[in-house]
């Protein structure tokens, strides 16, 4: 089988500018893209870099991006993924510092903001137990899930919010604190849920569910990010485990919903932000007026069927938690 | 010595538990026999990992087979999934069979070393300041067939001996040592100033890899390893003439290769050398010229010295305690 490989380089030693360089090469046809980059390099091109350990799916070391999609190397193959013309392209991850051609700033990328939410186990003040703690073992199956993430960085890579702003936290690292946030060893869930609630931490979340399409592990990171969420809400305002301006968001949209039947906007904005910050939000308001989304006078009647939707509230909220 | 694994995967060749035999898994041969039977009548798969590996690679070598079949049709696979989760998604993706289904073809592979660089108790080995422990280094604790888990034991062992040895020890001067990374610096810098010859390091490689496996894997003889030996002198020689294209300082895995393929070349003439020089079986060494164990010459551990000329071998008496070694029926 014949692919052309269409590969990332760029060698800032030589000052050169980055470019796309084809590699035509023969290969198996149940080849991997990663077996061709070891062709390109030992046959063809040794001046190439990249980064590859296992070579089987089980370290993430060779995350790149494969046709514009974040994907393991090492279990993409080429035969499904070289389109009719024969061609694949091979790219480091998007927003990364690259070091040399495919490889690129890990530690930039991903190891401090997983650095960030002070990924080891905090025990209880360091008082020895007496004995050995035992966990049952259904306790620990979601910890255990989580912890077979290896860093591959792919739901980073998939992630809706990083594009836009470098500095959010990411999946991969608030699945790394919900690792430790779930487990009942540690100690230090409130302290850890206020680090990751933050700005730029899981509220910033948008849960559009790209992390979990792209994780290899099946360890879902969105799913754990709303765990996470959910539990800096039970724990609340008053141990410091979520900030207040999210829990007053919470409520308020709660409230109007339980009201009226649908989300009051107004209010929400109001009891979000409280009167005084409210007036930041006033250029927003202006451009909503200015294309008619702001109708004036302001008014949020009652939608038919309040009532019900009333009830159910009642209902949920009779249910213990 | 190589401890070979029986499980290898189809494909990457990556292994499989061996807690797949102990749940009962069986392993076949292209007439469906379980060969492991022939070996070991009363445990059959379950038999320690060189009879097994042996076995299965007898199957494939006399049946002219690439792999032996795992089954595992017979076992709950509900069970297997929830007892070996990691296990059964190998299975699915790398050999890409329904285990429930299908049988998985498996062959033995290279797994561990049992040996390395002769250390001492502490850990301490010939070159002074210069600490080995774990897999790369020789304690002597697996004899010739580690057991599952031991280098782990080994590790935190050894591992503490040897840091605490090192702490204890006056440091060489550091005026030594950077006379010799100095040296070394050279001898790297002027790797990239060799002519572009017409030899690759990756092909020279593959062919090590193929040879060690033909040669040196769980099956050994005389002519083949003479041939073995042979075969790595030419391509020594071979790699003197690969040339090195990338002139780069910064992730220059050309560079990496050939330091790494001189290593290789030089430990696989040593676990040929001493493959040859052990003219008994013993554990994971199996010589089919001389099938049985020789306690009289050979409770001994092979040693190998380096000479620019190859390997020198000797041997050093290993020293018995309390387990006396006995016959091993299975």
């Amino acid at each position: 089988m014949q692919a052309t490989f269409k590969v990332h380089r760029y060698d800032p030693e030589a000052g050169g500018k980055p470019t796309s360089q084809p590699y035509t090469l023969d290969l198996p046809e149940d080849a991997t893209v990663l077996d061709g980059l070891f062709k390109i390099r030992e046959e063809l091109d040794g001046t190439l870099a990249f980064r590859a350990s296992c070579n089987r799916g089980f370290c993430g070391e060779c995350t790149l991006r494969i046709n514009r999609g974040g994907r393991l190397a090492c279990m993409t193959r080429v035969a499904t993924a070289k389109n009719k013309d024969g061609e694949i392209t091979v790219e480091p991850t998007r927003f990364v510092r690259v070091l040399k051609d495919l490889v690129y700033d890990v530690d930039r990328q991903l190891w401090q903001k997983i650095k960030a939410v002070e990924p080891w186990l905090q025990p209880n003040g360091g008082v020895q137990p007496e004995h050995e703690h035992i966990i049952p073992d259904e306790q620990l199956r979601a910890v255990r899930n989580a912890m077979k993430c290896y860093y591959c960085g792919l739901c980073d890579e998939g992630c809706s919010v990083i594009p836009f702003d470098n500095t959010f936290l990411g999946p991969t690292a608030l699945t790394k604190a919900y690792r430790f946030i779930a487990d009942p060893r540690d100690h230090a869930q409130a302290h850890r849920l206020r680090l990751v609630g933050e700005p730029k931490g899981m509220w910033d979340c948008v849960h559009c569910y790209e992390a979990d399409e792209h994780c290899p592990r099946g360890i879902d990171p969105t799913a754990r990010i709303i765990d996470i969420r959910e539990k800096a809400v039970a724990m609340g305002v008053k141990s410091g485990a979520t900030n207040p301006q999210v829990a007053r968001h919470y409520d308020s949209f709660a409230a109007s919903v339980k009201k009226t039947g649908w989300l009051d906007e107004g209010r929400l904005a109001l009891e979000t932000w409280g009167m005084r910050r409210i007036f930041g939000l006033l250029p927003v308001a202006w451009r909503a007026f200015r294309r008619g989304k702001l109708p004036i006078p302001y008014r949020h009647p009652k939608r038919p069927g309040a009532e019900r939707i009333r009830r159910i509230f009642e209902k949920a909220e009779r249910r213990p938690s | 010595m190589v401890q070979f694994h029986p499980l290898g995967i189809r494909g990457s060749g990556m292994i499989l538990t061996e807690a797949l035999l102990g749940l009962g898994g069986y392993l076949a041969n292209s007439s469906g026999e379980r060969f492991a039977l022939k070996h070991a009548p009363a445990v059959g798969e379950r038999a320690p990992r060189d009879i097994v590996a042996r076995a299965a690679e007898e199957e494939i070598v006399s049946g002219r087979a690439e792999f032996v079949a795992l089954d595992l049709r017979h076992l709950d696979g509900d069970d297997l999934k929830r007892r070996l989760s990691l296990t059964s998604h190998v299975i699915k993706t790398q050999a890409g069979v329904d285990p429930a289904k299908e049988t998985v073809p498996v062959r033995p592979v290279a797994h561990r070393t049992m040996g390395g660089l002769l250390v001492g108790p502490d850990g301490a080995t010939g070159v002074a300041g210069l600490f080995a422990t774990g897999g790369c280094a020789a304690t002597g604790v697996h004899g010739a067939n580690g057991l599952g888990g031991n280098w782990l034991l080994e590790a935190l062992v050894f591992g503490e001996r040897a840091g605490l040895a090192a702490a204890q020890k006056e440091p060489p001067s550091a005026k030594g040592i950077e006379a010799q990374l100095e040296d070394e610096r050279r001898r790297i810098a002027g790797l990239g100033d060799r002519p572009a010859g017409a030899e690759r390091a990756g092909a020279i490689r593959s062919e090590l890899g193929r040879l060690m496996r033909r040669h040196v894997g769980p099956l050994r003889d005389a002519s083949g390893l003479k041939e073995a030996g042979n075969k790595i002198s030419e391509l020594s020689a071979r790699y003197r003439q690969v040339g090195i294209t990338n002139k780069g300082q910064r992730y220059n895995y050309e560079l990496a290769a050939f330091l790494e393929l001189e290593s290789l070349l030089t430990v696989g003439g040593v676990i040929v050398a001493a493959a040859g020089f052990r003219d008994e079986s013993r554990g994971a060494h199996y010589r089919q010229d001389r099938p049985t164990r020789d306690d009289a010459r050979w409770l001994a551990h092979t040693v190998a010295s380096f000479r620019p000329e190859g390997p020198a071998m000797t041997s050093k008496p290993v020293v018995i305690t309390k387990w006396k070694p006995e016959g091993r029926r299975y």
